[in-house]
């Protein structure tokens, strides 16, 4: 295993950089198509069956398959794999962001709404903002579920050549090629990225969580 | 599926009609090729055919199953003999062939169970070694390569030597004598593009571009650097520009129809090759071996069974020319029908009572 890791380091490198890019890609699509209709819906607390069921549609269909159908509709490489994580990652995201944006405190919504505030910044100011923890657990899900799939980059007809990363399905979806050890190796890349992805996601969340609902959310975890 | 063989209904016999008549089409389609050999640009349907892997290389002669020297055993020679159990790989043609073997024992009064799709090469083997199979259809290139491990053979009569010495010092199992078509992998590109760059073999690629420039192989990923597949490939016939591309197995075809690959990897058995669509380029040197298919089986099942049996088995391996395995995989695979009718039907057409 020592052995493989050292023949193919830069290969494994560059493939986890194009995994990278690719799940990225196809996150940043989810995050805004989903987040925006998943906390309009919510917002408006109307359509959400119509949005919610096919969000659910979307997330039982088989990624394999839906690349074998999508290579005789629109072809082989990036496009194709990239709708398969679309719409693999927006259902999740796009239902998170509904429950969240509903979860907010109606009370808190009919202050605003008292206050003058208008729709947009109701959904701006006072329901995206206390939405964000469980948007982001949405984003975080995603996002593991995003490039644990894309190794299936090489099924869709992309993969290293002159000009294009690849992903590193080009070895998990080559077993008798590479071994079983190269599987393994490149599964364990993989793994890496999607912990570290996931930490970053975390972060990001901190940062964008007001200071109002960590101060009260950590008022209700101490101990009366 | 199996049970079929005994209930004949009108509808079958309909269909078997038709099916007959489809064989002779392309029977008589591969005459006129072989006919015509000078106006291949005037005859394009004709370009899909698969001349080099038809013809049965001369030193296979003794080794090869044909209906003149495999005729099928008079009567129920099996009644009474003891029950084996025969097992199929798992992809669509190895379903057919068990089917055939089966239904062919089991209407010479053998008592023959199929288990299909077992697995791959490995698998089915380790199934033969623990007895819970006594006899299956095998690629026999992949015996040598894949289970046995032995260096590739340089010639069709070599694989069945060395697969047929390994099975006897290895597994206590031989096998019976091989068929005339074989499925090995192979290059297509689409007929137009052979016609205008004029593309017969592999090494012909150095005419679309040096190297192979310009050319991309679609294939599965295991296709790409195995020494039987593209790297071998590139290395014998001098390509090293050939670009690849990676496609689900199957879709390789629809990659040549889109433009996003040349070539593709197929296997010679296929039958999009009917088509005409596709040129299959000849490998003159046999970077991917030899896949002759012959049943494996327990020496000591072949003993009990009398040897009747191995020549029922024989029937049935020389009836099968490529044209007539291209023409089983187009009913099962093109047109969906169920592997056991189709092998009762092609048995039915082919004299079998």
């Amino acid at each position: 295993m020592i052995q493989y890791l050292s023949d193919n380091f830069s290969r494994l490198l560059v493939l986890t950089l194009g995994h990278a890019v690719l799940s990225l890609v196809a996150l940043l699509i989810s995050v805004v198509v989903g987040v925006s209709i998943g906390a309009y819906v919510g917002h408006l607390r109307r359509y959400s069956f119509l949005a919610i069921n096919l969000g659910n549609v979307l997330r039982a269909l088989p990624t394999l398959a839906l690349i074998a159908v999508m290579i005789a509709l629109i072809g082989f490489g990036f496009v194709n794999i990239t709708i398969a994580l679309v719409v693999l990652a927006l259902p999740l995201i796009l239902t998170n962001a509904y429950t969240a944006v509903t979860g907010v405190d109606r009370g808190m919504v009919e202050a605003a709404r008292g206050m003058g505030m208008k729709d947009l910044e109701i959904l701006f100011q006072v329901e995206l903002p206390n939405a964000i923890p469980l948007i982001m657990t949405g984003v975080r899900t995603a996002w593991v579920y995003t490039v644990a799939t894309a190794y299936l980059a090489i099924f869709a007809g992309y993969a290293t050549r002159p000009g294009q990363l690849g992903s590193l399905g080009d070895i998990i979806g080559n077993p008798s090629g590479e071994g079983t050890t190269g599987v393994l190796v490149a599964a364990a890349f993989a793994i890496v990225l999607a912990f570290l992805g996931a930490g970053l996601i975390t972060l990001a969340e901190r940062a964008m969580t007001p200071t109002g609902i960590k101060l009260s959310r950590s008022a209700a975890m101490a101990p009366a | 599926m199996g049970k079929s063989s005994s209930t004949r209904t009108v509808r079958s016999w309909t269909r078997r009609g038709a099916l007959g008549g489809f064989l002779a089409a392309t029977l008589l389609a591969a005459a006129c090729g072989g006919g015509g050999g000078g106006g291949e640009a005037a005859a394009p349907s004709q370009g899909g055919g698969a001349p080099a892997a038809e013809s049965i290389p001369p030193d296979a002669v003794s080794i090869t199953a044909t209906p003149q020297n495999s005729p099928l055993p008079a009567g129920t020679p099996g009644a009474g003999k003891p029950a084996i159990v025969i097992g199929s790989k798992n992809f669509a043609e190895q379903t057919v062939l068990g089917e055939l073997y089966t239904q062919a024992l089991k209407a010479k009064g053998y008592n023959a169970t199929l288990k299909a799709s077992i697995g791959g090469s490995e698998l089915i083997d380790k199934s033969l070694e623990s007895n819970q199979i006594q006899m299956f259809p095998e690629y026999l290139g992949e015996t040598v390569t894949s289970v046995a491990k032995l260096p590739a053979p340089t010639s069709a009569s070599d694989t069945y030597n060395k697969a047929k010495q390994w099975l006897e010092a290895n597994r206590a199992s031989t096998v019976l004598m091989q068929t005339a078509f074989e499925d090995t992998d192979a290059i297509v590109v689409s007929t137009q593009l052979a016609q205008e760059k004029g593309l017969a073999t592999i090494s012909d690629l150095n005419k679309v571009g040096p190297g192979g420039q310009g050319v991309t192989v679609s294939g599965p990923p295991e296709f790409q650097n195995r020494e039987t597949g593209l790297a071998g490939m590139k290395k014998t016939y001098n390509l090293p520009n050939v670009g690849y591309l990676p496609a689900p197995a199957g879709s390789q075809y629809t990659a040549v129809d889109q433009g996003a690959a040349q070539a593709a990897n197929a296997f010679t058995t296929d039958y999009q090759l009917t088509t005409g669509k596709y040129k299959l380029l000849t490998d003159p040197e046999a970077v991917f071996g030899y896949q002759y298919v012959a049943p494996i089986v327990k020496q000591d099942v072949l003993a009990a069974q009398g040897p009747e049996f191995a020549a029922t088995l024989n029937w049935v391996s020389g009836l099968l020319s490529n044209e007539a395995i291209q023409a089983l995989n187009q009913q099962v695979q093109g047109n969906n029908q169920p592997a056991g009718q189709v092998a009762q039907q092609f048995l039915a057409a082919n004299g079998l009572k």
